[in-house]
Parts: C-alpha cells; structure tokens; sequence
C-alpha cells in the first residue's frame, strides 16, 4: 500500500500534529506584521517604556546573553489596536483548524505531567487481557468447532462474547488460523495466574460484560466455502465492572465504565460496511480473521485505485509452493524481498495461515512503489527440524542503498528515533558515538516488542533472530504468525514480578534495594525502561524532598538516556508523588520509599530536601509548582518578583507586584475594550499614570 | 532600511526580518498560549528588537525567539492571574476549547516542552540550543523532551487505537 493507505504510526502522527500546531492561528504576513511592528516600536519609543528590561509583571523579555538598549525604566502595559499593538491586550481567541463537536478541556496550567490512576489500571486491565484472555483461548482452542452456516458462525461469535464465552469465540474461528496460537497462550494464562493478574485464568473476562444485541447479517458467497457476512445491524454494549476484576488489577483505580458501539454505523477500515469473511472446513463454517483482514486490504485499495478482483479462494495448492528445504525457503524470502519479487515471497507464506498468495494481485499492486535498496553482504540460515515445524537461526548484515548498512543477529545498540545530525555539540559526550547500523534486528524480540509497545525506539538487544517455518505437503513456509508468536512468547516469559509492578505501579511486593539518606547520592546499577531500585528513608511531615539524577551519557540522541524518574511510595506499596522535578512534601512522619527508575544511562541518584538541594536540582517551573499527595498546585509568585493577591475593585482588577526597580506595578485588568489603567509607584515615591483602550 | 524612529540609529535590514517571520511565527505558535495569536506575539517581538541597535545581536533568529518566548511566558502568567482573581470572585464559568483531539493532546503539554518537541523533532535543532531558546536547563530539557514522546506517543496511539 502506498503511504496514503495506511495509518500513521504515532511518531508520524505526533510530527503531524506539531506541523499542524505551528501552522495555527490567522496569518497577516510578512509585511504587515512588520509594518505594525514599526508602529508598534514608534509607540514604545514615544512613551518611552522600558521595554528591554521587564514586562508589566516583572518578567525579563531581554534575553540575557544579549544587552538591552539603555531606556528609562518604567514598566506597564502598553495598549493599541490590533494589529498595531501589544501582544498582551490584542489577544482574540483563535479559531480551532477543525472544530469537534465534543468539547475538550485544556489544561493550560503547566503543571506537571503526572501518569494517571486511571492510566495505570488501563495497563493493568490490558496486561489482564494479554495474559489472561489467551489462556482462555489456548484451552479453546483443543476443542472441536465450527458453525452449520456463514450467517450462524458470526451469530456464534456474537453469542460467545455476549457470554464472556472466549472457548466458543475461539471454537468458530478458523482453525489454521487459531492453532498456531496455543502455545503462546498457554505459557500467557500461566504467567496471568502466577502474578494474580486475573482471579481464575479460565475465566479471565469476569468484570469484563460484553453484550451484543439484535444483531442481523448479509451473506455474500464469493466462492464455494468461502463467504462474505456483513453485519447490517446490532449494538455491542461493554461494561467493566471493577468489582469482578483480580483485586491487583481493581486496586489500580479502575472505575466502571460503559461504552455502546451501534453495529450499523461504526464500519469497518475505509468507512466500508464491518464485515467478516466466513470459510468452510471440514463441513464447518469458521470466521477468517486472515481472509478477512485480506479482503478488508483489498476493498480499501480498490477505493482510489485501479481495482484489483477477487482472489481465487481456495485455489492455492502447498505442493506448487514453498520451498525444498527450511533453509532455502528463509533465503528465498530474502532474495524475493530485494529482487522485488513479490509473487515469490507471497508463495513462501503458508496458505492456510496467510493467504497471500491467492491474493498475490493486491500485493504485488500494492507494493510497486516499494523498492528495496540493499545489498547482502552475508547471511547465514541453520534450520532445527522437529516435524512439520522448523526454527531457523539467521544472522547477516549488508548496505543500504542510502548509505547506512543493515545488521540481523549479533549486537544491537539503542536506537535513536529522534537522531538529530550531530551528537558531538552536547557537553559531556565525550568520544564520538560509534555509527550504528541504520536497521539492526537482534535477540530478545520480546523483550523490543515490549519497548516498541510502550515506549519510542529501542532499547539495545543483542543474540540470534529465529524464524519459525511449518511444512505443509512436503514445502516449507516461512510463518509470519508463528514468528511473531514467537517473539510474544519471548515477552510473556520475561514477564516477572518487577515488570509486572513497573506496570501497575504496584511495589507492594517488591523488597527495598537499600536505604537512602537525603543528600548521599546512591550509585545505580540497573539499567532498563521497565527496571527500577527501591530505597527507603525516613521523613517528616511538611518536608520537602526532590531527586537529583546523573546519567551516564549525554548523548541527546539516546531516547532513554534521561527518562529516568523517581516516585515516592508508602511501605504499603502506594504511589504518592513524583520527586522528578518538583518537591515533593511528605504528608506524615515516617517511613518512605522512593522507586528509581533508572532508564538506560541513569549512573548516581541522590534525594535532596528540597531546602538543601543544590542550585539546578529545583526545576525551573518549582516556584510556580509545588506538589503533594492531593496533587500539583501552581502559584505566580517567584522568590524574585514577589506578586501580591489580585483584589477585585469598582474598576476592574486590580493586581499589584514589584518590578526589578522596586517599583510597586498596580495593574486593572479588565475586559478586552473597556479601559485599562496602569499605575506605576515608584520607590521614590513619585506615581505616574497611564490609561488607554482597547477597540472591541 | 528602517527609518522614522526619532532619536534611534538602530538601523535594520527589514529583509531580515521578513525572511525570519515564519520561523519565527512557527516557534510562536507553538510556544505561546492557545488563544494567543502567533502573529501578535511576532509583531510585538519585531517592535521589541526595532528598538534594539542592530550591532549588539549576534543572531537575530535565536534573538526574537528569546524575545517570542519571553513574552509568550509573561502572558502566560497574566492570564493565569486573571484566572485566580476571577475562581476567587465566584464566577464558574471554566475555558473550554475545541480542537480536533491530536492537537489537544499539544496543548496537554507544558508550552516550553511542545516547543522543544518542535524545534528537536520537526526542525532537528540539537537540544542544547533548544533548550537555551526557551530558557530551560539542558538536564530539564532532556527529561521533559523524553516525556513528552513518551507521553504523546501513548496518547496517540490510544486515539488510533479507538
């Protein structure tokens, strides 16, 4: 597909979403924004403002490596009409790009950005579901199924998740499809009961309420035993009811919650009708989630494309495809890959797995524009046979046709997503970081999918890639499920009991590393976006605490190289606060713990009261910010312009601070087109007054 | 040249000044406030820098971003007056806005930290000038950048997950 057909992935959203931020607004152009600007910088010199110096309350405008011109100083705010005037008293609300209709509240407060509750039990339901749910599955998946039917599979289907029934679920979908998914599952549902996860791994969904309702179908035949069934009506109605989740999970802050989904009008991918692909196996009809995401990619391209016909279903014959060997399959993949050779590649799929090769049309159409530019320099293949299923160990690496090079097996460095040019401009990165390979693929798949599926980028990895291939009539298929199940299985049997409370920020398990005194850096030793230290201390009531961090690096181009962070925790394993950047104040005397985590490159952490921080520790929004167990709270003043309450009065409001003279500034601030006064009393005791207006 | 500003030798090249307006307009919308206008924030920061002699700036560019972001911070806290003395008078009447929801998830983010998402990630300037643009600390800036990826990434990838 072109890159028009596919959705952006979250970088290129959030790239998207800043171009079009920066876009904003009303543009006046060059010359007339300039033109105001003179006029603007005439009135400025006329009234003979400061206007180097310090803004109305006190703020510097001056940026300082650069001196200002030497001007009496004064301050206030200046007033104009638009588009000839101060930013300060033109401002008109913009009109948003695209208005929605539900409105958002924004929060402009600056605060800190601070993971919700209600995000981390979404994490823990999710974890729930990714180890719990499979279990149930897995079991399912033994049993014998299918529907007399297309039109009764989905209503199978239906029934089954009205009931929470995941064993019938599974039992209507096609088995070629669902098998391969076993054993992944398994090991999940083991792992979802051993970290309490879910209360009972064979019924996982409890808490979980799905409801489909009235739900009526369309069937199309495409060919013998494959079918086309669209849902031309019914609504799916989902409840989660915290009471019924694992209480691990139900600590976390879950709160009930009901969604309604109208069948008939929430369609599928390209505004299409939602529809699924129902095939027929051994008398039984199953749901296809292969066929029909295939077909789904199909209908999509034929949107705004030259339209690419039906497949030939059913016509794809294992003994004309594949390859002689597991070996020459995984090769052939490869050089079907460069070469280009798209019919190749879809043949290397199994059929009964992934039928691409029926719907080779659309790939190879698809794919077109797509052309590989790499070399292979080297490239090994040794295959382990046990049966029908055979696991491949790669390794190689070669060239891109842009200059970088390519590298699968070996040693993997952590990636930069957000690589500027030039990493030698930061202060402290020492020697020049070594070039890394463009595309590098190494080991521990699970352990890069976890990074990917959280976090930007990737952490280092390093050890063999494995392939999984199965044989079907005496051909050998690269499996691209089996593979991808493989790196699951990878991720789920690193799961431990740490990841597990990284996640749910639940330390209530988890044993101190240590003790910690304020002000004594500790030395830090694990490295990891999901790993974590814990040390306890003892505070008082009132006292404010706040981390330091040193990391190892200072390479702008390691993503994680300073996303380490700090959170204070009760004994009992609760989350408080985050020491990060602002103070933190302990609501008791007592014991605490505060959770490191260190990301990749955090060396030395030391917690500070915050009165006996060095300078720098202190963010630089703390004296706007401060926080506690009830949350973050944001005040004006600053230890170096001092602001005293605004009082509202017959006039306006009045507000009243002191500029860097040791002026006192009272400014009415009134609506936009109604007066607005500026007093400035000097420390000599002389006043001046300034009045003017704004147009509506 | 400009010309008219009585008692100023303050001489300008104004092409100058018209070949930085939309950088200069870019940074402003992304580090001012959603209901300030980039272009008043520019124009206020050319009249700033009019009145400047031309020989004491090194780089005009950084310059007027300083300024950009300076004045964009001083409105900041205005308004965030006007909102105290208003919660104190009573009145409930609370902002809302509309945006189409990924530029919401922007606003979620603390103005100096959208804007060195820009500067570092869409107009690949290394973080240490970002940083010093801004007027934050290069540690802060570092910690607050990785955040924000993560936490827009997060954000974003729940909204097209729905």
């Amino acid at each position: 597909m072109n890159d028009r057909d596919r959705f952006p992935s979250p970088d290129e959203a959030a790239t998207e979403a800043l171009r079009r931020w920066a876009s904003r607004g009303t543009r006046r152009g060059s010359d007339a924004v300039l033109a105001a600007a003179q006029a603007r910088a005439a009135e400025l010199q006329h009234l003979g403002a400061n206007v180097h110096s310090h803004d109305s309350d006190g703020f510097s405008i001056e940026p300082t490596p650069h001196p200002a011109a030497e001007v009496p100083a004064t301050a206030g705010r200046m007033t104009a009409r638009r588009g000839e005037t101060t930013m300060s008293d033109s401002l008109e609300p913009i009109a948003p790009d695209r208005p929605l209709d539900e409105p958002v509240a924004i929060d402009m407060s600056g605060r800190p950005l601070r993971v919700p509750r209600r995000n981390r039990a979404i994490a823990g339901v999710g974890l729930a579901a990714l180890l719990g749910v499979g279990g149930y599955a897995a079991f399912a998946s033994q049993t014998d199924g299918g529907a007399r039917s297309p039109e009764a599979a989905v209503e199978q289907l239906a029934k089954a998740i009205s009931d929470e029934d995941a064993l019938a679920a599974v039992d209507v979908l096609a088995p070629a499809e669902v098998a391969s998914m076993r054993a992944s599952l398994e090991q999940a549902a083991t792992k979802a009961e051993q970290f309490d996860i879910v209360e009972d791994a064979a019924r996982p969904l409890t808490g979980i309420d799905f409801d489909v309702d009235g739900l009526t179908t369309e069937v199309e035949t495409l060919a013998d035993g494959y079918a086309k069934v669209t849902i031309t009506g019914g609504v799916v109605d989902v409840a989660i009811e915290p009471t019924g989740l694992a209480p691990r999970v139900q600590n976390r802050g879950v709160e009930p919650t009901r969604e309604q989904v109208d069948l008939a009008e929430s369609g599928g991918p390209g505004d299409l009708g939602l529809f699924v692909v129902a095939v027929e196996r051994d008398g039984g009809w199953y749901v296809s989630p292969a066929y029909t995401g295939m077909e789904y990619a199909r209908e999509v391209w034929n949107q705004d494309h030259t339209p690419v016909p039906a497949p030939a279903f059913g016509t794809a014959d294992p003994a004309s495809l594949g390859a002689g060997t597991p070996e020459s399959a995984v090769r052939d993949a490869l050089e079907a890959w460069r070469a280009s050779d798209w019919v190749r590649l879809a043949e290397l799929a199994p059929p009964a797995e992934l039928p691409v090769w029926e719907y080779r049309d659309l790939v190879v159409a698809a794919s077109r524009d797509l052309e590989p530019n790499f070399t292979v320099e080297r490239f090994d293949v040794q295959a382990v046979v046990d049966g029908s299923r055979a696991t491949a160990t790669i390794a190689g690496n070669g060239s891109l046709g842009d200059g970088g090079t390519w590298q699968v097996g070996g040693e993997c460095p952590v990636t930069f997503p957000h690589a500027s040019d030039s990493a030698s401009d930061s202060p402290g990165a020492g020697a020049p970081i070594p070039a890394a390979p463009s595309f590098c693929l190494a080991g521990n798949a699970g352990g890069s999918l976890v990074t990917n599926l959280f976090l930007f980028g990737s952490g280092p990895s390093e050890g063999p890639i494995t392939v999984e291939l199965v044989e079907h009539g005496g051909r050998w298929f690269v499996s691209p499920t089996r593979t991808a199940l493989d790196a699951l299985n990878q991720f789920v049997a690193s799961v431990d009991e740490r990841f597990v409370a990284a996640i749910l920020e639940d330390y209530a398990g988890i044993e101190p590393d240590g003790t910690i005194q304020l002000g004594v850096p500790v030395e830090v030793s694990t490295r990891g976006v999901f790993d974590f230290e814990i040390y306890e201390f003892d505070g008082r009531a009132g006292q404010e605490v706040i981390g330091e961090f040193e990391f190892a690096q200072s390479d702008e181009r390691d993503l994680f190289c300073c996303s380490g962070d700090a959170r204070i925790v009760r004994p009992d394993g609760e989350v408080l606060g985050d020491v990060s950047w602002y103070p933190f104040a302990l609501p008791v005397d007592g014991r605490y713990r505060v959770v490191v985590r260190p990301g990749t490159a955090l060396v030395t952490f030391t917690l500070w009261d915050a009165k006996d921080a060095p300078p720098g520790v202190v963010n630089d929004f703390s004296d706007e910010v401060t926080c506690d167990a009830n949350g973050c709270s944001e005040t004006v003043e600053s230890s170096a312009f001092p602001v005293s309450d605004c009082v509202e009065g017959p006039a306006g409001t009045v507000c009243r601070y002191y500029d860097d003279e040791g002026n006192v500034v009272e400014v009415v601030e009134t609506p936009i087109g109604d007066p607005v006064s500026v007093t400035t009393a000097k420390a000599s005791g002389t006043e001046t007054t300034a009045s003017s207006s704004l147009a509506p | 040249m400009l010309d008219g500003l009585d008692g100023l030798e303050y001489r300008h090249d104004l092409d100058e000044f018209r070949a930085l307006y939309e950088p200069t307009r870019r940074f402003a919308a992304m580090i001012g406030g959603h209901d300030v206008e980039p272009d008043d924030l520019v124009q206020e920061a050319f009249a700033r820098v009019l009145l400047v002699e031309r020989s004491r700036i090194d780089d005009l560019g950084r310059y007027l971003r300083r300024i950009v972001a300076n004045l964009a911070h001083n409105e900041r806290r205005r308004l965030r007056r006007k909102a105290s003395a208003t919660a104190r008078l009573g009145d409930d009447v609370a902002t809302i806005d509309r945006y189409p929801s990924d530029l919401s998830d922007l606003l979620q983010i603390e103005p100096r930290v959208r804007c060195l998402l820009y500067l570092v990630d869409v107009e690949g300037e290394p973080i240490a000038i970002a940083a010093d643009t801004v007027g934050m600390a290069q540690p802060s800036a570092r910690m607050a950048l990785t955040r924000a990826r993560r936490r827009l990434k997060a954000t974003l990838s729940e909204e097209a997950g729905r």
